[in-house]
């Protein structure tokens, strides 16, 4: 068993806006191992980006983190002064972003962004670091040629991945991906998929995949949590999750997804539209679309259900299991490291 | 009944895997259809090299029947759709629609006032509901837009049509949604809306455009039950544009693969999925995520990234990338679609 590289605890953020906070993520929380690789799937509105941008500490001017914790090794990211944070930014986590095109600076040369990040972290000569960003260009599959090139020179998917070697650039123990290949085509996507699974378990870095697509999802992640309202609603190992869903929303976003292979079957569909992050509900937020839903489930916060390795938030799940006994799956963590 | 209504545990609301097309007569023919775009060209100077967006297209679609045309960015699809709606004219080329008097039209001769009358039978569903709709037009406005531009009905005929289509389409009660605007509205909500002015008309040609790739899952699956349902309806022709093979399934009779201005496979979307016959077929359902963790997707031999087509060379458009690649790949033309088993067409010499 690795250890523990990431712990998330209770992790709760609001937007302040004119009509009032934005509950954007709210009691977020789990743990992540050397190699682990874990999905936040959901979709939009659902809080998944909002947490990748916490972990990072990037969050917008009007997002305050209202509780909760994010453990890196040990150390609390969320109580660092910026400065500090500066510096574990991109050399301990990473990200990589949607939109890869916001990432990398037009006017600079891509090999001079990525160096510029590897001296800012480590006291390496510019040969050494021009080095790591010429080995790290091959990793990612794109020709050392294009290293001195401009950004706008760049097709979609090689700018995906000169983000994604210059997030690897200084060897980071995590790195989020937030809808890496959202804007890509299925075949450019395909192989900026395998790559990333191959240098992620050949780093031993611990993973955060973000996206919306159940499909990918299922391909590149070990567990899963699902979140609805700012909510993980159910976590568990990716298979488990897919297989067995215990969350109505689960089995409700699972069977709404068209594929192209296996037997064709009919599409779930789900009625309504997810809730105001403004104004939420009393109870479980997924209540007035759950298919599922009782008097309770409006009134009351739902319970954690299932086994401590295979988990909801809920009342009425979509098949029988048992309550979670309180103090099991939200473990206090332990902080000594040397 | 409406389709938000129907949701309640007992009856789970399902789409139905698609319901087979009955006639056959043609309703859209298209012909060996071009268009080419001058790329550097300058005011004094003549454009010398040309993209061929669209090069060489046939197809044809039956009364009811749904088409979809499926392959990766630049692939020529939405060009192709814009063409058939007239909002694009081709280089070359024909395209015949029936319209809703049973007249076989040929887009090219219309005139004016022609082309007016035939957007009563034509229509565009597009991608973006943020984008599609006017932001200072209430849900009425947008939806009796097409009605008051072809001078169709009073206001108060107008009224009962619109308030007929928003419950069709499901953006019910109809009170609730008749003067809100777009800012208003969800993305799901919003393609209702477009869907809704789209079908106003009644028209027996729907060229949809991606559209449910910009909605979440769960709002998707809702778009596409809503679109088979209203085919169903109008028995309307649907011409479905796609980079989602899976999506494709769900929604299309047959489908049409494009790559680089060319079909270079069409048949039965059952018989493509289960037993692609083109390389780039075959690399392009390879490469789509299953979702189902279990599932181990063969890999993807293709190579290369996807060019753009300035003054293609004559041979096949995929050569380069192909692994079936060969000397007579390179000495001949872009190969003909040729039948293969059933009422498959393929354009490849060695698959």
């Amino acid at each position: 068993m690795s250890l523990p590289v990431l712990e998330v605890k209770d992790l709760t953020v609001e937007y302040a806006t004119a009509r009032g906070p934005v509950h954007a993520a709210t009691g977020v929380t789990f743990t992540l191992a050397e190699g682990d690789s874990m999905g936040l799937v959901g979709e939009s509105g659902c809080g998944k980006t909002t947490v990748a941008l916490s972990l990072m500490r990037v969050l917008a001017d009007n997002a305050t983190i209202v509780r909760g914790h994010v453990w890196l090794d040990g150390v609390d990211l969320t109580e660092l002064p910026e400065p500090v944070m500066a510096k574990q930014r991109w050399s301990k986590i990473s990200m990589v972003f949607q939109a890869a095109m916001n990432s990398l600076d037009p006017v600079h040369r891509v090999s001079d962004q990525i160096v510029e990040a590897i001296e800012f972290h480590e006291d390496v000569s510019r040969a050494d670091a021009f080095a790591r960003a010429r080995s790290l260009f091959g990793a990612v599959g794109l020709d050392e040629n294009m290293l001195r090139r401009y950004p706008h020179e760049y097709s979609g998917g090689m700018r995906q991945r000169a983000v994604i070697a210059m997030a690897l650039a200084c060897n980071p123990r995590v790195i989020v991906a937030d809808e890496p290949t959202t804007a890509l085509d299925v075949l450019v996507q395909d192989r900026i998929l395998d790559q990333l699974r191959e240098i992620q378990a050949r780093l031993r870095m611990a993973m955060i995949y973000i996206s919306h697509d159940v499909a990918v999802i299922a391909e590149v992640t070990s567990t899963v949590g699902v979140m609805y309202a700012g909510r993980i609603v159910e976590k568990g190992p990716t298979r488990d999750v897919f297989v067995t869903p215990i969350h109505p929303y689960t089995e409700a976003l699972l069977g709404s997804v068209p594929s192209a292979r296996g037997p064709k079957k009919p599409l779930r569909t789900l009625a309504g539209d997810p809730p105001d992050l403004i104004s939420l509900p009393p109870g479980c937020p997924f209540a007035p679309r759950c298919p599922n839903a009782l008097e309770r489930c409006r009134v009351e916060d739902p319970p954690m259900v299932g086994s401590e390795g295979h988990w909801a938030l809920c009342w009425n799940p979509v098949r029988p299991v048992e309550p979670v006994s309180p103090a099991a799956p939200v473990k206090t963590l332990t902080m000594t490291r040397e | 009944m409406t389709i938000a209504a129907t949701t309640t545990a007992s009856q789970q609301p399902v789409i139905h895997p698609g319901a087979e097309s009955g006639s056959s007569a043609p309703a859209l023919v298209v012909e060996d259809l071009r268009k080419y775009y001058p790329v550097g060209g300058a005011l004094f100077r003549k454009a010398t090299s040309f993209i061929h967006a669209v090069d060489g297209v046939s197809f044809q679609v039956a009364r009811g029947e749904s088409l979809g045309l499926v392959g990766e960015s630049g692939c020529g699809k939405t060009t192709t759709a814009k063409m058939l709606v007239k909002l694009i004219e081709p280089t070359d080329g024909k395209i015949v629609v029936r319209d809703r008097h049973e007249q076989m039209v040929d887009l090219a001769t219309l005139g004016g006032r022609d082309t007016k009358l035939f957007r009563r039978s034509a229509q565009m569903i597009y991608q973006d509901p943020y984008e599609s709709l006017n932001p200072r037009r209430t849900v009425f406005d947008t939806i009796a837009e097409p009605l008051v531009v072809q001078g169709i009905g009073s206001l108060h005929d107008r009224e009962s049509r619109v308030g007929r289509m928003m419950s069709q389409v499901g953006l019910t009660p109809i009170g609730n949604y008749m003067f809100r605007f777009p800012h208003e509205l969800s993305g799901g909500q919003r393609q209702r809306v477009a869907i809704a002015r789209a079908l106003i008309l009644e028209p027996t040609l729907v060229v949809a455009d991606e559209p449910t790739s910009m909605l979440d899952v769960s709002v998707r699956s809702n778009i596409m039950q809503l679109m088979l349902d209203m085919r169903e309806r109008l028995n309307a022709t649907f011409v479905y544009i796609t980079h989602d093979v899976a999506v494709a399934r769900y929604m299309c009779d047959r489908i049409a693969v494009m790559y680089l201005g060319k079909i270079i496979e069409i048949g039965r979307t059952e018989d493509i999925l289960e037993h692609p016959i083109h390389p780039y077929t075959r690399a392009l359902i390879s490469a789509v995520p299953v979702p189902d963790p279990g599932f181990v997707r063969p890999k993807v031999d293709i190579k290369g990234g996807i060019a753009r087509p300035v003054d293609p060379p004559k041979r096949c458009r995929f050569y380069d990338r192909c692994p079936l690649a060969s000397k007579v790949c390179e000495d001949n033309d872009h190969p003909p679609l040729t039948p293969r088993d059933g009422d498959r067409l393929v354009a490849c010499y060695n698959a």
